[in-house]
């Protein structure tokens, strides 16, 4: 199976570019309050465009990732993933002679390329459901929070695992997700396979 | 004496100001996508656009609010849109001032010697040096002679005082030299206005 297309990774690599600047610069806009509260009163007008330009920066994201998207899909034909599939693989640590390995299966309920880089590097994120984590320890569950204890009694490396709390607006509720990251460029797949931080099934 | 509330609502207007520049222009300097990939990023290269643009547009309502508050600080400093204003500024080449019409009061979007300033325009700018009571044009003059009143005039030697302002304040516009508009930065701040006159380097006479 070819995973290596050089042409495709340059292209996702410029397009990752795009995505972590845009998202640098709309977390500057929302760090701070812009209008400082004392003066909002005083600038209605100034309040709302800003407000605006947050919006605004969501959706010039969003639409960036629609026009990833064809690229995302190729890379995953590429490398062997599919929305709708499964993504199962291990994450381990070595400390001096012990070795804690994380063991992961999920469904693949979504995959876009990611907007921060993870320990500098370019990923593809997967968004996973039904997702079953065990330790080497004998424990396991959906969620890395549910597994704090362990991880941190252990020497875990979950660099590529991450879990997010969104809004779910249907059920007006918090939801946890659990997340993977698979670098995009197939020379860093090699590298966090060769540094035990993740190694796809 | 207490300061009065407008001087804090314009700092932090400045403050808000040089906060959407410095992003604004981080998003006009990135080039969003390599060429190669224009063709495939067409949408998105529209949104990006379309945020420059709105960055652009909302500094400018900033600027438009902003107004009543530089109204009510031109006011203080016995100063009104559509008046005459004369500056004088002193080194050690002796004193010159301008003299025009007040045309523009807008925040800075610059921090000048670590302060946040307001920026004038005067229009139909004419300068005088010495005790001469004559005003003419900046050309008959120069930059040289005018050097105690304009920005940072190189060649000259300035003494450099410690608050650092010492000639700073008044700039001409190359493109509008024709025109006659200058443009003169002050601290918003009293106090720091106060030490400017102090040292009789700058003041509004």
């Amino acid at each position: 199976m070819a995973t290596k297309n050089t042409k495709l990774e340059a292209t996702l690599v410029s397009m990752t570019g795009t995505l972590v600047y845009l998202r640098d610069l709309a977390a500057t806009l929302a760090a701070k309050p812009i209008v400082p509260q004392s003066v909002t009163s005083h600038m209605p007008k100034t309040a709302a465009e800003i407000a605006a330009l947050k919006l605004q920066f969501d959706s010039a994201l969003r639409v960036a990732h629609q026009e990833a998207q064809p690229f995302v899909d190729e890379w995953l034909r590429l490398v062997g993933l599919q929305v709708g599939g499964v993504i199962r693989g291990t994450m381990g640590h070595r400390i001096s002679s012990r070795t804690d390995v994380l063991t992961f299966e999920g469904g693949i309920a979504h995959a876009c390329l990611h907007h921060y880089l993870v320990s500098g590097v370019r990923v593809m994120s997967f968004t996973l459901e039904g997702a079953r984590i065990s330790l080497s320890d004998g424990s396991s569950g959906a969620l890395l929070s549910e597994l704090k204890d362990s991880l941190n009694r252990g020497h875990f490396n979950t660099t590529a695992m991450r879990e997010t709390i969104d809004d779910d607006a249907e059920a007006a509720t918090k939801v946890r997700k659990l997340h993977v990251h698979v670098p995009v460029q197939a020379r860093m797949r090699e590298d966090w396979v060769r540094g035990h931080t993740l190694q796809l099934m | 004496m207490a300061k009065p509330p407008f001087e804090q609502d314009l700092v932090s207007m400045v403050s808000s100001l040089i906060h959407l520049r410095t992003i604004g222009e981080e998003l006009r300097k990135k080039p969003f996508a390599i060429p190669r990939m224009e063709a495939a990023l067409r949408e998105s290269l529209g949104a990006f656009a379309d945020l420059t643009s709105s960055f652009e547009r909302t500094e400018e309502t900033l600027q438009r609010e902003a107004q009543p508050y530089l109204a009510q600080w031109l006011t203080a400093q016995g100063l009104q849109l559509g008046g005459e204003a004369v500056f004088e500024g002193t080194s050690a080449l002796g004193v010159a001032r301008v003299r025009g019409g007040l045309s523009v009061v807008r925040l800075c979007p610059n921090m000048i010697f670590g302060r946040r300033c307001v920026e004038l325009i005067l229009e139909d700018a004419t300068f005088a040096v010495g005790a001469l009571p004559g005003y003419t044009h900046f050309e008959t003059l120069g930059q040289a002679q005018l050097s105690p009143v304009l920005n940072g005039v190189q060649g000259v030697r300035i003494p450099v005082t410690k608050d650092g302002y010492l000639g700073r304040h008044l700039s001409v516009p190359d493109a509008l030299l024709d025109r006659h508009v200058v443009r003169i930065t002050l601290p918003i701040k009293q106090t720091d206005i106060d030490s400017l006159v102090r040292s009789s380097h700058f003041r509004r006479i």
